[in-house]
């Protein structure tokens, strides 16, 4: 059974279609501990989406020692906010669920709203012990068509 | 008269909404009416990471741990935990969390005052009994963190072998909240779902860890992993008394021990479980331990009672337990039974 917040109907509000979306990110890993590889982004959409829940093909093991950080980059939200001096990437298994495991995918707390001229950014960090080749990223969504008078953005949270 | 056992609705079931993630993570009436005011929310993920090694003052003294502030309100949601090496070789680490800001600790303060980790956080547990578990625990209740304010973590080894030491990384997930309508300022009440208005910041996540069996009375027997219930024999443990009322929710019980950790043996723990708030409130039989109890083997480590159960004024848990096992060298060492739930106070 699916729920969303009253933060999440408020948006769906502005529009008058949804459709599932699924976006899968190529990770690039090489193979190499610790490899922290260039970033990474979400592909880009024609429409504004909400990302749900993710997914993503490691070991279990691997998802432990794998480390994330994502920030959306328009606007631009950090999603691992902190200041440490050495900030602490996320363990990836903390926020996608690893297929093949009783947890294929794993919601977000709050799902994200990107605007189509958006992209999330994720860094990855590779395993330390049992480093990973490859590696896909399974975002889940929902597409917003048909927009009422342009939709949400975030500038109606600023201002509506 | 007891009004609330006449009018059960009365109780606010609603905030309770269990500690399982599901498919799609759900709000606390309390959290959701503190989130309607904020129009922005952002995914949050505080990670802190802490290593507790055999240096004799890590297992005497709790290590200390402060989340730097945020730039924004935050509901925290959940934890999920990893430890290496794992909680099948290494034992379980106990927390205790506090508001640095307001002082008051997430864990009742009673002879332990700390709880094992996986009575906060769902744990990754790799190829050991229990996997694959639920990997995000939920709270409570969620725990409205205000902006430029920190959560003190404190970590005591008492039954971590930490040779040579033990890393766990801990993920609170939570929401920004985001408002930058001029003239905003943090909401002072919310309105719960049964009409009541209530300060923001009256429900905080609650725990109290209770120990099987008692202390010897012997020198030196001060420390935590001197509990013990020895076969064939019964104690009585009440549960901290407290200043507020409490809603308690569900139980997850740890044990330093292998047969009582793997439930080998259904009846070989009972406990007789009382929420004391009048004389006649009394439980008829000993009851299988793992019949009301969760624990790390299973898939939600936290069992729910069939509902909350209300706490207040001189109203007491009390737990009877009694070791069945009729082998004389087999007690129930550094056992503990945590009790989680909210802590409904003003301040």
């Amino acid at each position: 059974m699916y729920y969303f917040n009253n933060y999440v109907y408020e948006i769906l509000k502005y529009y008058r279609t949804h459709i599932v979306l699924e976006d899968t990110i190529s990770i690039g890993f090489t193979g190499v501990a610790t490899q922290r590889v260039a970033p990474v982004f979400s592909n880009e959409n024609s429409e504004d989406a909400l990302y749900v829940a993710a997914s993503v093909d490691f070991t279990a093991a691997q998802a432990i020692e794998a480390r994330v950080r994502i920030k959306s980059v328009s606007p631009q939200y950090e999603w691992m906010a902190n200041d440490d001096d050495i900030p602490i990437d996320t363990p990836v298994g903390a926020l996608a669920g690893i297929i093949g495991t009783a947890m294929p995918v794993v919601s977000l707390v709050v799902p994200f709203f990107v605007q189509k001229q958006g992209r999330l950014q994720m860094q990855f960090t590779n395993s330390t012990t049992t480093p990973i080749t490859g590696g896909l990223w399974n975002w889940r969504c929902i597409r917003l068509t048909n927009p009422i008078n342009g939709g949400w953005n975030y500038s109606i949270g600023f201002n509506g | 008269m007891d009004t609330q056992q006449l009018i059960p609705q009365k109780i606010n079931t609603g905030d309770w909404v269990g500690s399982a993630w599901n498919g799609s993570p759900r709000l606390t009436p309390y959290a959701q009416a503190i989130a309607d005011h904020y129009p922005i929310q952002v995914p949050l993920f505080l990670t802190t990471q802490v290593v507790l090694s055999n240096d004799p003052l890590d297992l005497s003294i709790p290590r200390v741990i402060l989340t730097r502030p945020q730039l924004y309100d935050t509901l925290i949601v959940g934890m999920t935990a990893y430890q290496a090496p794992t909680i099948q070789q290494a034992g379980q680490a106990y927390l205790n969390i506090t508001h640095q800001d307001t002082g008051i600790p997430w864990t009742a303060p009673n002879s332990i005052g700390f709880s094992p980790l996986p009575a906060y956080a769902g744990m990754v547990t790799v190829g050991g009994f229990g996997s694959p578990q639920m990997f995000i625990m939920r709270l409570p209740e969620s725990f409205f963190l205000p902006a430029h304010t920190q959560l003190k973590l404190e970590y005591l080894p008492i039954k971590l072998d930490v040779t040579p030491s033990v890393t766990i990384i801990l993920v609170m997930q939570g929401i920004q909240l985001i408002n930058h309508r001029p003239g905003f300022t943090t909401p002072e009440k919310v309105q719960m779902p049964n009409g009541e208005v209530i300060p923001v910041g009256s429900r905080i996540p609650w725990f109290a860890t209770i120990p099987y069996g008692a202390r010897p009375d012997v020198a030196g027997s001060r420390g935590f992993l001197d509990y013990a219930l020895n076969a064939l024999e019964q104690t009585v443990s009440y549960g901290p008394p407290s200043d507020c009322v409490i809603e308690v929710h569900d139980t997850y019980a740890s044990f330093n021990d292998s047969t009582f950790e793997n439930f080998a043996t259904f009846n070989l723990l009972r406990t007789k479980l009382d929420f004391t708030r009048k004389k006649r409130d009394w439980s008829p039989q000993y009851i299988p331990e793992q019949a009301v109890f969760g624990s790390i083997v299973n898939i939600d480590p936290c069992m729910p009672f069939p509902m909350p159960q209300i706490l207040s004024g001189d109203d007491k848990i009390t737990m009877r337990a009694m070791n069945n096992d009729t082998d004389l060298e087999n007690p129930v060492l550094d056992g503990t039974v945590t009790f989680r739930g909210v802590r409904q106070c003003e301040y």
